[in-house]
């Protein structure tokens, strides 16, 4: 997820990184098959915001890395 | 009398504070299990 | 069938649960209204707050509960929403009817902790929260479709109008007659399987069937260090086995529970859930600003600058007019009383050492009025998202900012407010940086001596040099508490960065009455804390300062009598005992005692110099103890005893030096309380007098060596 670009959706497709990590991702909804969208990257390059389930949270570029996001193409 | 006063005065100040430091002290160990916020 | 051997006239148990940022504060303030009693210095919804609340012939006494995602706690807050849900907190009893607070805009994630809180059996309410933002969005909630989603009552509300509230009061009071919740949908068949020995144990544990079928479930997903694992040992082995069972089927048991439980709330959000227009976007142009990558931080630093601003130039009439009323009243009273003793205990004791805490309260308001607009209006994550980078660079986490930021006001809540902070080296390494933000206390101190000495000229045309000044000492406690941060980060308490998965809450106006209601609180807090302490001590300082009363030889001049008599006080001897340790640091026994004396809190070192000075209304911008401190003359050499040098090495003295014990306790208690937070308390007292000292001694040495002595 750390390299789509400002604006990008998609969907997840797998969440990889340590079972806490897997765990607190998933509790707020980052599950595989759910719908994200990379809102906006911070001033210095991290965090990330991402839109997940109508909530807006704050990512850690190295915690974005490990989820695996299925690209929506802009049709 | 005024001096009388004065010295009622000091000495309840010292007494309050003297209880103040003794509730600590008796609380000292009372950390982790502070935490629900039933310290004062 | 309602449960329970108790009258009916006793009070209703309720608890406020819910997610952070759904208004359950808000919520708390409107069914409880002046009600409430904050039971510990306050923070950030992190402490426990209780109020009372009539439910028809009924009472009922009402918990807010800090805001939590899950019941699997993550940080100490949570922790004790978990126990004290679950009846196995050793402070609260479990609570005979939950409230959750449901945020209408979000209410796909609300429901997650939802969902787990049906599973715990009690009698429970929906309050379907801000329903009127959510309209605003564009979206149509059923509260009856809902109700039969979830087999519990849910009540529509917008707590900051008080709408719904009359029916959520009703359906309180009822829902102890209601049939138990239970988990609304079920497992599927392998899970159950793996799950069913787990299970069991906890039944044989004493858990009721359906708190034990949670507890598996949570528990599968729930990090090695989890209380209920800690506490039952021997459910380990059984975890490990579900877990392996549960691989073996295709599925991953970090995230089973939140699977299943998204499964039935997609469900439930079809059914229930309508969305009618796509909504407004003006928080998304506001966002856009807030957050982009040259405006955002610039409108940070700018509001910063407000709030020092505010605090110091805006307080600064009020704390005027409080300073007024106080020296009219102290005199009035004065007059009334014979001369000698008595009128001197109330003037120099009592009124130097009440005046110098109330004076403070204008800028203490301020300070967390500007908190709480910042908080309520969602800029503090925004500010945590800014801030992120930074704060890693240091080693902390974003999240730490908010503390850090309320050290300004006041390092006691600030200290509480940790609480958000999860991993524990993270915790303690903010806790143990925080008084070095300046604190408010330190400004009377800064204000007197720069007022003093200082002289009020003009920077470059227009920046004062009074101002710059202090603002100096601020960056300069600033700063150090973040590299002190980066250096225990890096040595004593080293350990790997956690998640940063923060919420970004919706934009929103403050409500002004909560507003109001929370800054109300804590000054009232602040007030009776400081004022009975520093009342006290200034009376025994008073005491200390005055007897044993020396007979002063014959004709000496009323002022140097005064003098004669104060060093033959107990204070003046323990004064002139230590002045050998201040000397070098350019100090003399006056300023070496009240820098004692202000152990207790730092503002008494004002009021203390007062007392020495035989000054009755001496506050820091009281003209006659500066004229007195610019006059005053060392003894031996006949020289002024204070210069600006001196001046200056003491406010650095008191950027490090932390001189307030209640700073002291709460670090204790909050660092683990017992031996190990004394422990950690003594080393902070320790390091920060170190610094203080050499800080000082380089100050004042250094700037004899330059020959600005």
């Amino acid at each position: 997820m750390a390299s789509l670009s400002p604006g990008a959706r998609g969907r997840v497709r797998r969440v990889e990184g340590q079972a806490e990590l897997q765990r607190r991702l998933a509790e707020l909804g980052i599950l595989p098959g759910a719908r994200v969208e990379l809102v906006r990257v911070a001033p210095l390059g991290d965090p990330l915001e991402v839109r997940v389930r109508g909530t807006l949270l704050t990512l850690r570029r190295r915690e974005a890395a490990c989820i695996e996001i299925e690209p929506e193409v802009a049709a | 009398m005024a001096s009388l006063i004065v010295a009622l005065a000091v000495a309840a100040a010292a007494v309050y504070l003297a209880r103040r430091v003794w509730h600590a002290w008796r609380r000292r160990n009372d950390g982790a299990a502070c935490r629900g916020g039933c310290c004062h | 069938m309602s449960g329970g051997a108790r009258a009916a006239t006793a009070p209703l148990r309720v608890a406020l649960v819910g997610n952070p940022n759904t208004g359950k504060s808000t919520l708390f303030n409107a069914l409880t209204g002046l009600r409430q009693k904050v039971a510990n210095y306050p923070g950030v919804t992190v402490e426990r707050i209780e109020g009372r609340l009539r439910l028809g012939d009924r009472v009922a006494t009402v918990v807010d509960l800090p805001g939590t995602y899950s019941l699997t706690a993550q940080s100490p807050d949570e922790a004790i929403a978990l126990e004290t849900l679950e009846g196995t907190s050793p402070h609260a009893p479990p609570p005979d009817v939950i409230v959750a607070v449901v945020d209408a805009v979000h209410l796909e994630r609300n429901l997650f902790l939802c969902s787990q809180l049906l599973e715990l059996g009690r009698p429970m309410v929906v309050a379907l929260n801000q329903v009127d933002l959510a309209a605003a969005a564009g979206l149509r909630i059923d509260p009856v479709e809902l109700t039969l989603a979830l087999g519990v009552p849910v009540v529509a509300t917008v707590a900051t109008r008080g709408e719904g509230l009359d029916l959520l009061r009703h359906a309180i009071a009822r829902a102890p007659e209601l049939p138990r919740p239970q988990r609304p949908w079920s497992l599927p068949d392998d899970v159950a399987a793996a799950l069913q020995p787990l299970q069991r144990a906890l039944e044989n544990l004493g858990y009721a069937r359906g708190v034990a079928a949670f507890e598996a479930l949570r528990l599968i997903g729930a990090p090695d260090d989890d209380p209920r694992l800690t506490a039952h040992p021997e459910l380990c082995p059984l975890r490990t086995e579900a877990q392996r069972q549960l691989r073996a089927a295709g599925r991953n048991p970090a995230s089973v529970e939140a699977e299943l439980r998204y499964a039935w709330i997609d469900d439930v959000v079809r059914r229930a859930v309508r969305r009618e227009h796509p909504g407004r976007r003006w928080t998304d142009r506001i966002e856009a600003v807030v957050l982009h990558r040259v405006a955002g931080p610039i409108l940070f630093l700018l509001l910063m600058g407000l709030l020092f601003q505010a605090i110091f130039a805006w307080a600064e009439p009020v704390m005027n007019v409080v300073e007024s009323v106080v020296n009219s009243l102290g005199w009035a009273i004065a007059s009334l009383l014979p001369l000698g003793e008595l009128r001197s205990l109330w003037t120099d004791g009592i009124v130097a050492g009440v005046g110098a805490v109330l004076v403070f309260v204008p800028q203490i308001a301020i300070l967390f009025l500007f908190l709480g607009l910042l908080e309520d209006s969602g800029y503090m994550a925004r500010a945590a998202f800014l801030l992120d980078r930074l704060m890693r660079g240091v080693g902390l986490p974003g999240r730490a900012f908010v503390p850090l930021l309320s050290g300004y006001a006041c390092a006691v809540p600030a200290v509480l407010a940790t609480r958000t902070i999860e991993d524990r080296r993270d915790r303690l390494a903010t806790i143990l940086v925080i008084p070095f933000m300046s604190c408010s206390a330190r400004l009377p101190i800064y204000t007197l001596l720069i007022g003093t000495f200082v002289p009020a000229v003009s920077v470059a045309g227009w920046i004062s040099l009074q101002g710059l000044t202090l603002l100096g000492m601020y960056l300069l406690g600033t700063g150090t508490a973040l590299g002190v941060a980066a250096l225990f980060k890096r040595t004593l308490l080293r350990g790997r960065p956690r998640p940063l998965i923060l919420e970004l809450p919706p934009y929103r106006w403050p409500n002004p009455r909560t507003l109001v209601v929370q800054v109300g609180h804590r000054v009232a807090l602040f007030l009776r804390r400081a004022g009975t302490v520093i009342l006290a001590l200034s009376v025994v300082l008073w005491a200390l300062a005055t007897y044993p009363r020396a007979r002063v030889p014959a004709g000496t001049p009323p002022g140097q009598a005064s003098e004669f008599q104060l060093e033959q006080s107990v204070l003046g001897r323990a004064g002139r005992a230590i002045e050998p340790l201040v000397r070098p640091i350019g100090f003399d026994w006056k300023i070496g005692v009240s820098i004692l004396s202000s152990l207790a809190a730092r503002e008494v070192f004002v009021s203390t110099m007062g007392t020495i000075y035989g000054v009755g209304d001496a506050t820091e911008t009281s003209p006659a103890l500066r004229d007195k401190l610019r006059a005053a003359r060392d003894p031996a050499t006949g020289r002024p005893a204070y210069t600006p040098l001196v001046a200056f090495a003491l406010m650095v003295f008191y950027v490090y030096a932390l001189m307030c014990v209640s700073t002291i306790a709460v670090v204790a208690r909050e660092t683990g309380g017992g031996r190990i937070g004394w422990r950690w308390a003594a080393f902070q007292f320790a390091f920060m007098l170190a610094l203080a000292y050499v800080a000082a001694l380089l100050v004042y040495q250094g700037g004899r060596a330059l020959g600005w002595g």
